[in-house]
């Protein structure tokens, strides 16, 4: 006779009642909706006043214009698009538009690149040797911030008028026989422009990140028996790389949009930027499509250093 | 309603350049690719101006042409601007740039003209003396009448009536034109008097000196007008322009 069947013991599952996330820190029950709650303003600000305006901008990219007033009609069934406008800013793009965009990623690099130099250089002072002081610093860190970057960029454009005061010191200590035009057209005034109306945005998060290094990693890297330059080098600078990171997105992504700088201290066609482009596509009539198509452009170029923030920004994360 | 009338032509210092000089030149267009003024040349950031100018430079007279070979031909034209001396784009140059020596010359509407005196870095006749104007002698230029218009869907069409009978009394036109520059279209404002009549200010509607500015009635017969473009033209025109700016 077969064994019998061994009958197996019924498992038995306690279920558990639901239980809600506790909060580690303080040992309180808190609904699941609660912590993503916290998401709901910006998750409806992003939806209501990125989302929507951006898939508005794409509407008019594929849209059309009004056959009467040629205003731009923007096509919001995906269905019905057309990519007319599309086709045709791209041959301009990969063709006359070319050695405005060089020049645009040329005079930002630039411009970026001094912007790092001068701002690490103050962040870092202030956060390290500010000492007493660090609120007086604070303050004149803030005080660009108050006057307008239109303002600031109209104020040098009478400093740097044939006649203005930056002329008449060169010339006063002879270092040339000349007043210069700096307005003319000259690159050089235009990349400081862009150097002068962003650094703000670059010291300030640099100064926030340097300003909580723990000091202690600084002094093991003394102890250690590295210089001072090889401590900032080794210790300080790769601690600093998501804030250099941060500040560079921060600055860089608007100045390959800035159009004002341009316009206000050159105007010459030399030193046209892309933004230039877009804005006189804004301002013309009946050209709505061609300048949605050109922002999309540029946001799908500025995608670039965007995504390598986020990957950097990811690491970093996965490496602490 | 008919509000403003202007020419556009070229505005220039007289200190500089003498009116002789320019007005004896045979093409007096030339004068912005002269590159003895490199660096202080300009031209209006407006795609129409700007090509218009282009155009009239290379005898074409049709300001509305759609034949892309002539709107081609001026956008080359306005490109050799560019290394020729160094011009630069703006639409406040003429009557701000040039009173303050950002430009020597300067595309220029005549009603920007006749009001840059006020913007002179010192209030006196010696300096307003210093700023000219060309139009053709023989009146063939670019000419325009602004216009104030009642929207047909205005919520006050009433009241907006009314103020255009306000602007359109003698007086107030007159003391508009005071302030602005820009010549109204009055029966009773007689272009013939209007640089030896006072203004508001107490100094001559338009200064002697800058009587190519007056605007007659017969400029509006023998001028070439700026008209709307259809979209295929307009199109052309304004990749022209897009051109020039990314040359």
């Amino acid at each position: 006779m077969p064994d019998a069947p061994v009958s197996r013991p019924h498992r038995r599952v306690r279920v558990l009642p639901r239980r809600r996330p506790r909060d580690e820190a303080s040992g309180a029950w808190y609904p699941r909706w609660y912590w993503p709650g916290f998401a709901l303003p910006g998750t409806l600000w992003m939806l209501v006043l990125f989302l929507l305006p951006f898939y508005v901008v794409v509407s008019i990219a594929f849209g059309t214009v009004d056959p009467v007033f040629q205003s731009p009609l923007p096509v919001y069934e995906p269905w019905w698009w057309t990519g007319r406008y599309l086709r045709e800013e791209w041959g301009f793009a990969t063709g006359e538009f070319r050695a405005v965009e060089l020049r645009t990623i040329v005079y930002v690099v630039l411009a970026t690149a001094i912007c790092l130099v001068i701002a690490y250089a103050v962040a870092y002072y202030v956060a390290r040797f500010g000492g007493k002081r660090k609120g007086l610093f604070l303050a004149l860190l803030i005080a660009p911030f108050f006057i307008s970057y239109l303002m600031r960029m109209l104020s040098w454009v009478e400093l740097l008028q044939p006649n203005g005061y930056v002329n008449t010191v060169l010339t006063f200590l002879h270092i040339t026989p000349h007043p210069i035009n700096w307005l003319a057209g000259v690159p050089f005034t235009v990349v400081m422009g862009l150097v002068y109306g962003y650094i703000p945005y670059m010291v300030l998060p640099l100064y926030g990140f340097l300003d909580r290094i723990d000091q202690s990693q600084l002094e093991a890297g003394r102890d250690l028996g590295a210089s001072p330059f090889r401590t900032f080098i080794r210790v300080t600078l790769p601690l600093s790389k998501p804030a250099i990171l941060a500040s560079l997105v921060i600055v860089t992504l608007p100045m390959f949009g800035d159009y004002y700088t341009n316009n206000l201290l050159s105007g010459s066609p030399k030193t046209t930027m892309f933004g230039n482009l877009l804005d006189n596509s804004m301002e013309a009539t009946g050209q709505g499509p061609e300048a949605a198509v050109l922002v999309l452009f540029l946001v799908v170029f500025l995608m670039i250093p965007m995504l390598y923030y986020l990957r950097q920004t990811a690491k970093a994360q996965r490496d602490q | 309603m008919p509000y403003a009338t202007y020419t556009t032509g070229i505005g220039y210092r007289r200190d500089l350049i003498p009116d002789e000089q320019i007005r004896g030149m045979s093409n007096p267009y030339e004068i912005l690719w002269d590159t003895k003024y490199k660096g202080k040349i300009g031209i209006y950031d407006d795609y129409r101006e700007a090509l218009s100018m282009g155009l009239l430079k290379n005898g074409i007279t049709d300001l509305n042409t759609g034949n892309p070979k002539y709107i081609n031909e001026a956008q080359r034209t306005l490109t050799s601007l560019i290394n020729a001396v160094n011009v630069r784009t703006s639409i406040n140059g003429a009557y701000l740039g040039i009173p303050k020596g950002t430009f020597d010359i300067h595309q220029a509407w005549s009603g920007d003209m006749v009001a840059a005196w006020q913007y002179t870095p010192t209030q006196n006749m010696k300096t307003w003396q210093t700023l000219g104007y060309w139009f053709p002698s023989n009146r063939k230029g670019a000419v325009f009448n602004d216009t104030i218009t009642i929207p047909a869907n205005a919520q006050n069409p009433v009241l907006a009536h009314h103020f255009l009978d306000w602007m359109m009394t003698y007086k107030n036109a007159m003391l508009n034109f005071s302030w602005n520059g820009y010549q109204p279209p009055q029966r009773k404002a007689d272009p013939t008097t209007l640089t030896t009549t006072k203004s508001y200010y107490g100094e001559p509607y338009v200064f002697p000196w800058m009587a190519d500015a007056v605007v007659f009635e017969k400029d509006f017969h023998v001028g070439y007008f700026e008209e709307e473009l259809t979209p295929q033209v307009d199109q052309l025109w304004h990749n022209a322009w897009q051109a020039f700016n990314s040359a």
